[in-house]
């Protein structure tokens, strides 16, 4: 598998930033909203710490993501004849897709320092605050938080929706370039 | 008679004597701070208690016959963290329902070699559990206007504060440095008012 993308495919670099944020981003969806309607317990605070720390993880992959993105320059191109309002929907989605994931981890993190809790990465070492305890800056952005996230949920929606719309009714290769592992020879 | 009469000037001279040796010391409630540093999940904390009365009986001359009596109101916790302010004084940690206020006593105090530094035999009473510790401070003052400086560390799970499921010291250290600035003065000893402090 090459590491860079050509005009044809995604690259081995590409694949696997896309993937793991991808599960990450997920699960995090998922256990972001289960979890702030549970009771105060060990737990809790447990399962908030492998929230913020998988949090912060994304935003490092989504920076290393844009910048490799920046780097590598070659890209697939759109499908052929593809219609003018889905290139626009596919840039525009994009877009919001990867400003979505930087102000998700930013806000997260943001929130948790002006509510001023700790920020330990996995256990392993402590993360600094953006900002020290505020409560105004805690009450927006949490909001930002909250929203961003039900946002993200539909456009991660979305997003896998298009996929499936290439694969299955346009039959193009639009998933397949992106589908982990080497091409298969056609 | 005249017996009776001298015993009772000779009484009235030692009692008028003492009053400034061994003062009543009263706390400036805006300026004396009792903070503790904790540590959750491997980062430090300071919290501290808005409310608490110390009532303090010292003079550096005689630490022999000085006392400490400090209530400590423990759902005045401030640790600029309102999550976590809402936690402490529930039933797995200070449980405030059933022991709202914690008891500090010490007695027996001496000096120590170093200037302006003492240490007593303290008692701390907390969520039912009483337990002896070392109290040292420094005392820096006057007759009138004194400062005390201490740092005392004590381990929560001697009092049982967040044992069972949270006594993993991972999410939160056992350790708790306990410290106390207090910024006293006597009450003015012959009806003249202390003097005036910015």
């Amino acid at each position: 598998m090459k590491l860079r993308s050509d005009a044809r495919r995604w690259g081995g670099v590409t694949k696997t930033l896309h993937w793991t944020i991808a599960l990450a981003v997920i699960a995090l969806l998922c256990v972001g909203t289960w979890m702030v309607d549970l009771p105060i317990s060990a737990d809790k605070v447990r399962i908030y710490g492998l929230h913020k720390s998988a949090g912060i993880t994304v935003l490092a992959l989504m920076l290393v993501r844009i910048a490799w993105r920046r780097w590598e320059a070659a890209r697939p191109e759109l499908p052929f004849g593809m219609p003018g309002w889905e290139r626009a929907a596919a840039w525009s989605s994009h877009l919001l897709l990867y400003l979505a994931l930087l102000v998700m981890p930013l806000s997260g993190w943001l929130f948790n320092s002006a509510a001023n809790f700790p920020l330990q990465w996995f256990g392993w070492f402590t993360i600094p605050g953006l900002t020290g305890p505020d409560p105004e800056v805690k009450a927006w952005a949490r909001a930002v938080h909250h929203w961003t996230g039900y946002f993200l949920i539909g456009l991660v929606s979305l997003h896998v929706m298009a996929a499936l719309k290439h694969h299955l009714l346009d039959r193009d290769e639009t998933l397949r370039r992106m589908w982990p592992g080497a091409p298969r020879r056609r | 008679m005249t017996r009776t009469l001298s015993v009772l000037i000779f009484a009235l001279l030692v009692v008028g004597s003492t009053p400034t040796l061994a003062a009543d010391w009263k706390t400036d409630a805006a300026t004396s701070r009792l903070e503790f540093v904790a540590s959750a999940q491997g980062s430090d904390f300071t919290g501290r208690f808005r409310k608490f009365t110390p009532r303090i009986r010292f003079d550096p001359a005689n630490p022999a016959a000085a006392s400490f009596d400090v209530s400590i109101d423990l759902a005045s916790v401030d640790t600029r963290n309102a999550e976590r302010d809402e936690t402490l004084p529930g039933a797995d940690f200070f449980w405030t329902e059933k022991y709202p206020r914690a008891r500090f006593t010490a007695t027996g105090c001496r000096a120590l070699p170093a200037a302006g530094r003492f240490q007593c035999q303290g008692t701390l009473a907390l969520r039912g559990k009483s337990r002896k510790l070392a109290f040292p401070f420094t005392w820096k003052g006057d007759s009138r206007t004194a400062r005390l400086n201490s740092s005392v560390t004590l381990n929560r799970l001697d009092y049982g504060i967040g044992a069972g499921e949270w006594a993993d010291p991972a999410t939160i250290g056992h350790r708790v440095n306990v410290k106390i600035a207090l910024v006293l003065r006597t009450s003015a000893p012959t009806g003249v008012a202390p003097p005036a402090k910015p």
